[in-house]
């Protein structure tokens, strides 16, 4: 009851409203992906359009509030995160200590041929968790059997559309392996102090590459107030 | 849509894709990031008040207050508030390369109303030696979780709360407390992360409370950008004190 009669003081006629609206209104922030396929004539073959992602893991919240520690005070709190063998890594002095390089945070914008870093693609079929560190089976850069090319990433600036924010990752693979290959899963990796790689983003995908043919793997972004 | 691109859509939605956007609609339907807001009005008596006054992390004071004084009223609510300036500076944040010295800029408008042309010089470079700067100490009022009295809408392109309520103990004024973050941990099906500030009122009467926001600050310039902003209506009495949380969650 102590809990109970709290609430429903706090409950006027605003608030209700609000719950209400709530029913029907988006999230504040959503996360969709895109899994579009070419063929080697970059003739648009297949596309799912996008869905809904269900796969922010613990690494995307550990980086993101380990960012806001005030600069005004002693760093000293202390901030981990799992890297991508699953080691648990400890940064005592929070975010200055986490990552690699102080002028680029958590860099995912992967160059052409990065298997690390950025948007990668898998062939593991376990349903994405909470506590993933890392893609079950990653597909590595190259041309050998099971390979895909690793292209360039692509970041967009944010952009108000119609009643939105949009950002945009991207990211190109190409199958030059000589067979098909399915994708079934997608992931974000960055990479933190020491070289240390960590999971942002973990999803689940059904899409087969053909040999030949590229796909772009695309992330939005999204806040609607 | 063209012809040729609703053909690569019926394409690319196989079996498994169908299925996925069907658990979508019927069972899956949580964004994999939420926001919510929630209030907490306490009203601790002067033997509390003392003790209250010696606890500076806003964590340690909310077990205190759950576990001590009466919650007077709660409310948690989803949070419909990312504002513009968030998608921003998530942007600059992620968008590099450790093997390239390019970045481009992202204009973001500060809580002054001035454009700001955010690159590596101006903000990242800020952000990656000290942090984002959204932890901020009692009495200040231009970062941290900051309340108001302004009842326009909020909207995409907000970039500072519509009344700020200032800090003191005057007439309309209120008390700022520490405003901190904890890490993120598993609860239940969720990874969940806060951002916590008390706020408490010594004025001598009610004050209603109308917006809330959540402003962060960089470190070279000090310039400081609204990330969230929120429509609430609550009154807080005098001599009560609110604990504002932002809880992050994401969820699979």
């Amino acid at each position: 009851m102590n809990n109970i009669l709290p609430t429903l003081r706090a409950l006027n006629a605003f608030t209700l409203k609000g719950y209400i609206l709530d029913l029907y209104r988006k999230p504040t922030a959503q996360l969709y992906i895109d899994f579009s396929t070419f063929n080697a004539r970059k003739q648009l073959i297949k596309k799912t359009g996008f869905l809904k992602s269900h796969s922010y893991v613990i690494g995307y919240l550990a980086c993101i509030e380990a960012l806001f520690g005030n600069y005004e005070r002693a760093p000293s709190f202390m901030r981990w995160a799992t890297d991508t063998g699953g080691t648990p890594r400890s940064y005592s002095s929070g975010f200055p200590s986490m990552v690699t390089d102080n002028s680029k945070p958590y860099p995912i914008m992967a160059d052409a041929l990065d298997d690390t870093t950025g948007i990668l693609v898998g062939t593991g079929t376990n349903a994405p968790a909470n506590d993933d560190y890392t893609l079950q089976t990653k597909i590595a850069h190259g041309s050998g059997a099971g390979q895909l090319v690793h292209g360039t990433a692509n970041v967009s600036c944010p952009t108000i559309v119609g009643a939105n924010v949009d950002m945009v990752i991207s990211r190109p693979f190409t199958n030059a392996s000589g067979g098909s290959i399915t994708v079934r899963e997608v992931g974000v990796q960055t990479k933190l102090y020491n070289a240390n790689l960590t999971l942002l983003l973990r999803d689940s995908v059904n899409q087969t590459i053909a040999n030949g043919e590229f796909s772009l793997v695309t992330y939005l972004f999204r806040t609607t107030v | 849509m063209d012809i040729n691109e609703m053909k690569a859509l019926i394409r690319g939605n196989n079996l498994w894709t169908l299925r996925q956007r069907a658990k979508d609609v019927v069972a899956n339907n949580r964004s994999t990031i939420q926001a919510y807001l929630r209030m907490e009005f306490f009203k601790p008596t002067p033997e509390q008040k003392a003790i209250i006054a010696q606890i500076t992390d806003p964590f340690e004071l909310r077990a205190y207050l759950l576990a001590n004084v009466k919650m007077r009223k709660r409310v948690l609510t989803k949070a419909h508030s990312f504002v513009y300036n968030w998608l921003a500076w998530q942007t600059i944040v992620f968008n590099s390369s450790l093997t390239k010295n390019s970045w481009f800029s992202v204009t973001m408008v500060d809580t002054g109303g001035t454009s700001r042309s955010c690159d590596y010089g101006a903000f990242v470079y800020s952000v990656g030696t000290y942090g984002l700067g959204g932890h901020a100490p009692p009495t200040i009022t231009t970062y941290g979780i900051l309340v108001g009295t302004g009842t326009t809408t909020p909207a995409n392109d907000d970039n500072a709360m519509e009344t700020l309520i200032a800090h003191g103990t005057g007439a309309g004024q209120l008390s700022y407390g520490n405003c901190m973050s904890s890490p993120p941990v598993e609860n239940g099906a969720n990874i969940e992360c806060s951002f916590v500030r008390p706020i408490t009122n010594g004025s001598g009467s009610s004050i209603t409370l109308r917006e809330v926001g959540h402003a962060v600050s960089t470190a070279d310039s000090y310039w400081k950008f609204l990330i969230l902003h929120d429509a609430v209506n609550q009154v807080i009495a005098n001599g009560e004190m609110v604990l504002i949380s932002y809880l992050w969650r994401t969820t699979v």
